[in-house]
C-alpha cells in the first residue's frame, strides 16, 4: 500500500506550458481580492445578519415615529377622554393643550345641574347613570355622603349599595341608587351640586319595544284562552277532545301569567333609573398627570412596536406556509441534486 | 528585510497568483476525476474562468484559494459529467466509444494505471484530494460537500479497492 501511495504521490500531474499560458491570459489582470460586505454575506449568511437588521430597523422606526408624533396623539387622545367624561364635543385641530382642556371642560362641568341627558318623557326606558365628583377633604366626604343619602330619599329612591373609606386627609365613597325615573334628573342636578364633577355617565335603554312585544303577547294569549273557553262550553265535546282544550287552556294562562310578570318587571326597570355616585377626596382623586415628552414617545414606540409585531404575525400566518413549502421544495431539489451526482461519479 | 510567505500557504492577492499557486492542484484532480488530460484541461481552462467570474466573491476567512479553486473545478468536472452522461446515452446506438486515455498520468506504472481505471470518479477523485493533492479530511470534506467521516470512508474504500486491482493485475 506504502507503495502505491509513494507512487501517486511522486506522480503529481503537472500542467503544461500551453495550459499555463492560457491560464495566465485568463486571469491576467484581474483587481485584488478584496469582497465586498454583500459578496462576503451571502446565503444563510445574509439571512442571519437580515433577521436582525430587520428588527433593528422595526426599533429605530418605531422611535422615530414616536419622538416626532407624541404630543399631537396624545393630546388628541386627552380630548377623547375629556369627551367622554364630559360630554363636551372637542374641535379637531384645537390647539389648547391638555391640561387647557381639561380645566376648561372641568369648570362646564363642576356647574350646578350641568348638562345630563334625560329620560324621554312617556317612554320607558332603563337608565343609568355614574356621576363622579370631587370633595375636598375627608370631612367634605362624610358630608356629601349624607347630604346624597338624604337627597335620593327625598325623591323617593333608595339606596342600593354603599361603600365608604376614609385614610386621614383622603378617602372615597361608592354609592348605588334607585331613584323613579320621573325624578332622575332632579337627582342628577342635586347629586352634582354636592362636589366638582369629574365624570359623569349616562346610559338609556329604550324598552319599548320590548314592552309593545309583551303586549302583543298578552292580548293574543287573552283571546286564546277566551276561544278555548268558548269551546269549552259546548255540552257535545267529547271527553278527549275536553281535556286536550282544558290543557292548552291551562297551558295558555300559564304563559300569560309569565308574561303579565315580565312586563311586570320591565315596567319596574323603567319606573327607577339606576345612579352609581362615586366622590373623592382631591387628595385621592387619580387624575392622570399629564404624561411627559419622554413618556408619550415611549408609549407611541410601544403602541407601533405592537402593530408592526401584529402585521409580523399577519405575515407569518399568511406566507409562512408557502415559505415552508418553498424551503422544503428547495431542501427536496438540493438532495436530489447531490444523489444524482453521487449516483454520476460512482457510475463514471 | 522582509521574510515572504511562499504563495502556496498565504492567501493570494490575485487570481493570477491563486492560478500560479494551484493550477497543478486543479489540473491534477480534474485528471483523476476524468481520466482524460485533454478534457482535463479544457475543464480546468473553464474552472479558472468561472473563478474569473466569481473572484469577487472569494473570502479567504472561510478557505483557502486552493479549497475554493477545487470547488468550483468540481463543479464544473460534475456539469461536464452530467453533458456526457447525456450525450452517451444519445450516443449508446451509435456505440462510440468513451474517450479516455490509457496514460492519463505521466510516470504511473501500468498496472497502477490500469486499477484507476476500474475505480469510479467518485473514488479516484477522493484519491486525488486525499493523496494526490494532499489535502487534509476537514478541505477535502468541503470541496466534495460531505463530512469528513465521509471522506475518510470513502478514501478508505477506494485504497482497499485499489489495492485489490493492483494485486490481481
Amino acid at each position: 500500500m506504502t507503495e502505491i501511495l509513494d507512487e501517486l504521490r511522486s506522480t503529481r500531474p503537472r500542467a503544461g506550458d500551453a495550459l499555463r499560458l492560457q491560464v495566465q491570459t485568463v486571469t491576467a489582470g484581474v483587481p485584488t481580492a478584496a469582497p465586498s460586505l454583500l459578496d462576503r454575506v451571502r446565503g444563510r449568511r445574509r439571512l442571519i445578519l437580515l433577521v436582525p437588521a430587520a428588527a433593528a430597523l422595526a426599533m429605530v422606526s418605531a422611535i422615530a415615529i414616536g419622538v416626532s408624533q407624541p404630543a399631537s396623539v396624545r393630546e388628541a387622545g386627552t380630548s377623547v377622554r375629556a369627551d367622554q367624561i364630559f360630554g363636551a364635543p372637542e374641535q379637531p385641530g384645537n390647539s389648547a393643550t391638555a391640561d387647557a382642556a381639561r380645566e376648561r371642560l372641568k369648570t362646564q362641568a363642576g356647574t350646578p345641574g350641568a348638562p345630563a341627558v334625560g329620560p324621554t318623557v312617556g317612554r320607558p326606558q332603563r337608565y343609568s347613570a355614574e356621576l363622579q365628583l370631587e370633595v375636598p377633604d375627608a370631612d367634605g366626604l362624610s358630608e356629601a355622603t349624607q347630604d346624597a343619602l338624604t337627597i335620593v330619599l327625598s325623591l323617593g329612591g333608595y339606596a342600593v349599595s354603599t361603600s365608604f373609606g376614609t385614610s386621614e386627609q383622603t378617602g372615597a365613597a361608592s354609592l348605588v341608587f334607585r331613584v323613579p325615573t320621573a325624578k332622575v334628573q332632579d337627582a342628577l342636578v342635586r347629586l352634582s351640586a354636592l362636589g366638582t364633577i369629574v365624570g359623569q355617565q349616562v346610559q338609556i335603554d329604550d324598552l319599548g319595544d320590548q314592552v309593545s312585544s309583551l303586549e302583543q303577547r298578552e292580548a293574543g294569549l287573552r283571546e286564546q284562552i277566551a276561544r278555548l273557553t268558548a269551546r269549552l262550553e259546548s255540552q257535545e265535546l267529547a271527553a278527549e277532545v275536553r281535556a286536550t282544550l282544558l290543557a292548552r287552556r291551562a297551558s295558555a294562562q300559564r304563559e300569560l301569567a309569565d308574561v303579565r310578570a315580565e312586563a311586570a318587571a320591565v315596567n319596574r326597570e323603567a319606573s327607577l333609573a339606576t345612579i352609581s355616585l362615586s366622590l373623592r377626596t382631591e387628595d385621592a382623586a387619580a387624575i392622570p398627570a399629564t404624561p411627559s415628552r419622554l413618556d408619550r414617545a415611549l408609549d407611541r414606540t410601544v403602541d407601533i412596536l405592537a402593530w408592526e409585531g401584529i402585521a409580523l404575525l399577519y405575515f407569518a400566518v399568511v406566507a409562512g406556509p408557502f415559505l415552508l413549502l418553498g424551503a422544503a421544495a428547495w431542501a427536496a431539489r438540493r438532495t436530489q441534486r447531490r444523489r444524482e451526482d453521487e449516483r454520476l461519479l460512482s457510475t463514471s | 528585510m522582509t521574510l515572504e510567505q511562499p504563495l502556496a500557504t498565504r492567501s493570494p492577492r490575485t487570481l493570477a497568483e491563486a492560478a500560479e499557486a494551484h493550477l497543478d492542484d486543479v489540473l491534477g484532480y480534474l485528471l483523476y476525476l476524468t481520466r482524460d488530460r485533454e478534457t482535463a484541461e479544457d475543464l480546468a481552462s473553464s474552472t479558472f474562468e468561472k473563478a474569473l467570474r466569481l473572484w469577487g466573491r472569494f473570502d479567504p476567512t472561510r478557505g483557502t484559494a486552493r479549497t475554493w479553486l477545487l470547488g468550483i473545478a468540481r463543479t464544473t468536472a460534475l456539469d461536464w459529467f452530467r453533458a456526457e452522461s447525456r450525450r452517451r446515452k444519445r450516443e449508446e446506438a451509435a456505440a462510440l466509444p468513451e474517450r479516455v486515455d490509457e496514460v492519463f498520468v505521466e510516470g504511473l506504472s501500468p498496472e497502477l494505471e490500469a486499477a484507476l481505471a476500474t475505480l469510479s470518479a467518485a473514488e479516484r477523485e477522493v484519491l486525488a484530494l486525499r493523496i494526490v493533492l494532499e489535502l487534509d479530511g476537514d478541505a477535502t470534506a468541503r470541496v466534495l460537500g460531505i463530512s469528513p467521516t465521509a471522506v475518510s470512508t470513502r478514501l478508505s474504500r477506494a485504497l482497499k479497492r485499489l489495492e485489490e486491482r493492483v494485486n490481481e493485475g
